[in-house]
């Protein structure tokens, strides 16, 4: 069997803040194979960024302090490596951010910043030998050629009029392909997308989600796809992972999870969005726990329309179904009501 | 159209100069963008009526239009029969009775510096209720009505999450008790599980008091929850226009089937309602220099040679209540 890309078993993350500890991440178990797709879906607050911003490198701590589990990348246990080794790890992994008009500078060119990004990973990050060969003619020259290509490979028509332009000069789609377009100038093995289709319109997401799915088929990537949107999940996951203050509460193929939600939140999550066949979505009660006082157990237990004594323990993850898991002590034969 | 209309556009354009770099020595050019273009629509007393488009459709623009946010540029908009739209600044109290807006973001639509108590209180103390002890009965009732604790009145924006922001914004439009309530994008900031509680505490006050809703969304779940009719716009015009069960099951207009196709759906159940259309390619007009023929014309999957050769197709009613703007629907 092939390593996975990524692995995070019973991660758990605390955050040391002025008011006290905020237990952020509780129990993270997470899989990543080579070349899939794989959601982690949640709302806002739930942990999602957290999450990929560890698996970036750029999670900063403190104030965060991993307190337990593992974090694998590449068959690679992270604590067992040092810095550097670390470091090297980076460069096998692309993002793809929210908000492209924030990431993007607008003072330059979509060439500029191409070539400066490609530039800089030829030369390894030495400030010096980058300098060097970002004035260089033939350097730059080559490396424009690149950039070109890469606009070629998320289906930019005309690379030369794109890469002459400023970001404000194109639409938001154009300017998310040229971030993906930068994403894969590392020759990244693994993509993290955080919500890379939430600031464009639906009509324009649809294509983005196409082109997703094609590129990280076509360059054997493994992506890790991190969204609101369960509707979005589906059209692009093969498998989705429900996140829930901190928990991954629920795992499986995308359809049938989303068809047959097993864990109560998930549950709750389909049902809370609007019906394209009419009629008020349902709600589900209460409110995000305080990260800094969670509930013992169960942190949807207080929530829990189906909740029992059982809950004020932390369920631990069962396999439910043909290749799907759940934590939620419901699914447990020995503690059902 | 009928007697009961109560909100009424009629022939509505709003249109903004803007300043055209030319580049190199050349003086700049002003040209006229239209971002909304000969719109007209009526809107009847107790529905919810619905606005949907992509970014850029002009969707926005024509809900302040609607709620007397912004003037427009040609043509008049009628509440319950009197002219609105160029209503001076002593009207616009007493108009402001009758009609108001909940605007997109509920973060920045609530002043930071002041608790919930003092954004409740500015529009009752503008309408001349001076009391003191009023208006602290008044918002009591606001807040229990949007289902926020009484003990909110001492809090700021900044301590408040998304959905509760989103209640405190509904709550300062429901003081002065509109009669019309414009909603600009109200729940696409807020999380799904919030979301629905947004639309079940809106469809709850639209029955206790009898409120119009105008509401703006690029989201068919929200519409099919909690509108009656809707209006789909595509570059700064209306395309097409229907109750929602007609519009979503039987879509004419090529841009309604292609957006309705973009719909990434969760169950399904739901996958099932969505027609089977190529994703949309290309992108809007040029707003500086407009086509001449149909606007959808260079992303129309059905084109055909005849809507080149043709100028914009009007509006026209095709069925009882459903009017469409396409040369071959």
């Amino acid at each position: 069997m092939v390593d996975p890309v990524v692995r995070l078993t019973s991660l758990r993350i605390d955050f040391n803040t002025s008011d006290g500890v905020e237990q952020v991440i509780k129990d993270v178990t997470l899989r990543i194979d080579p070349g899939e797709i794989v959601g982690l879906v949640g709302e806002s607050g739930c942990g999602k960024s957290v999450t990929a911003k560890l698996l970036l490198g750029i999670l900063p701590m403190p104030p965060a302090v991993v307190k337990a589990g593992r974090v694998e990348m590449f068959g690679k246990d992270l604590s067992t490596l040092s810095g550097a080794q670390r470091d090297e790890l980076k460069k096998f992994v692309a993002y793809v951010p929210q908000d492209p008009s924030a990431v993007l500078n607008p003072s330059f060119t979509v060439a500029s910043q191409m070539i400066d990004m490609i530039i800089w990973y030829e030369s390894d990050r030495r400030l010096l030998e980058y300098f060097v060969k970002r004035h260089r003619r033939a350097d730059v020259a080559r490396a424009r050629d690149y950039a070109a290509d890469l606009l070629g490979k998320v289906y930019i028509a005309d690379p030369e009029y794109v890469l002459r332009r400023y970001p404000v000069q194109l639409s938001g789609g154009m300017r998310q392909r040229v971030l993906l377009a930068m994403a894969l100038s590392g020759s990244p093995q693994l993509m993290i997308a955080d919500e890379p289709t939430t600031a464009l319109d639906v009509t324009v997401q649809k294509r983005t989600i196409e082109l997703l799915k094609d590129l990280v088929a076509r360059e054997q990537l493994a992506g890790l796809y991190i969204t609101h949107d369960l509707g979005v999940a589906r059209e692009i996951c093969a498998r989705t992972y429900v996140m829930y203050a901190g928990t991954t509460v629920e795992n499986g193929p995308t359809g049938p999870l989303l068809d047959e939600p097993l864990h109560p939140y998930t549950r709750g999550l389909v049902e809370a969005i609007p019906s394209l066949a009419g009629g008020l979505p349902k709600t589900i009660a209460g409110q995000v726990p305080d990260y800094l006082a969670p509930p013992r157990g169960c942190r949807f237990a207080p929530r829990c329309p189906d909740v029992f004594d059982r809950c004020r323990d932390t369920p631990q993850r069962i396999d439910s179904a043909a290749h799907r898991q759940v934590s939620c002590w419901l699914y447990d034969r020995e503690a059902r009501p | 159209m009928s007697a009961a209309t109560f909100l009424r556009a009629r022939a509505v354009t709003k249109a903004f100069t803007v300043k055209r770099n030319m580049g190199g020595l050349r003086a700049a050019q002003t040209t006229v963008l239209r971002a909304v273009n000969d719109v007209s629509l009526d809107i009847t007393q107790g529905e919810v009526f619905a606005i949907v488009g992509e970014s850029g459709s002009g969707k926005t623009t024509l809900a302040n239009l609607l709620a007397r946010v912004t003037v427009p540029t040609e043509g008049e908009i009628l509440l319950d029969g009197e002219e609105i739209s160029h209503s001076r600044q002593l009207d616009l109290r007493a108009l402001r009775k009758k009609i108001q807006i909940v605007f997109q973001d509920p973060g920045s639509s609530l002043n930071p510096r002041q608790t919930v108590e003092q954004i409740i209180s500015l529009p009752l103390k503008l309408s001349g209720m001076t009391s003191r002890q009023a208006r602290a009965a008044r918002i009591g009732a606001l807040l229990e009505a949007v289902h926020l604790p009484a003990d909110f009145v001492h809090r700021y924006p900044a301590s408040l999450s998304g959905g509760q922001k989103q209640r405190v914004n509904i709550a300062r439009a429901l003081a002065l008790e509109p009669q019309v309530l414009v909603l600009d994008e109200p729940t696409s900031a807020l999380d799904v599980s919030v979301q629905a509680r947004i639309l079940a505490l809106l469809m709850g006050l639209k029955q206790e008091r009898a409120l119009t809703y105008v509401i703006v969304t690029h989201n068919f779940g929200v519409v099919r929850a909690i509108a009656d009719r809707v209006a789909v716009m595509y570059f700064g015009k209306v395309v097409e226009v229907g109750t929602v069960d007609e519009l979503m099951t039987r879509p004419m207009h090529p841009y309604t089937q292609t957006l309705l196709a973009a719909i990434p759906a969760v169950r399904d159940a739901d996958r099932a309602l969505i027609p089977q259309v190529a994703a949309l390619d290309g992108e809007l007009p040029s707003f500086i220099d407009p086509p001449h023929h149909c606007s959808f014309y260079s992303r129309c999957p059905a084109r055909q040679r005849q809507c080149l050769e043709r100028a914009h197709p009007d509006l026209t009613v095709r069925d009882d209540r459903r009017m469409v703007s396409c040369h071959l629907a």
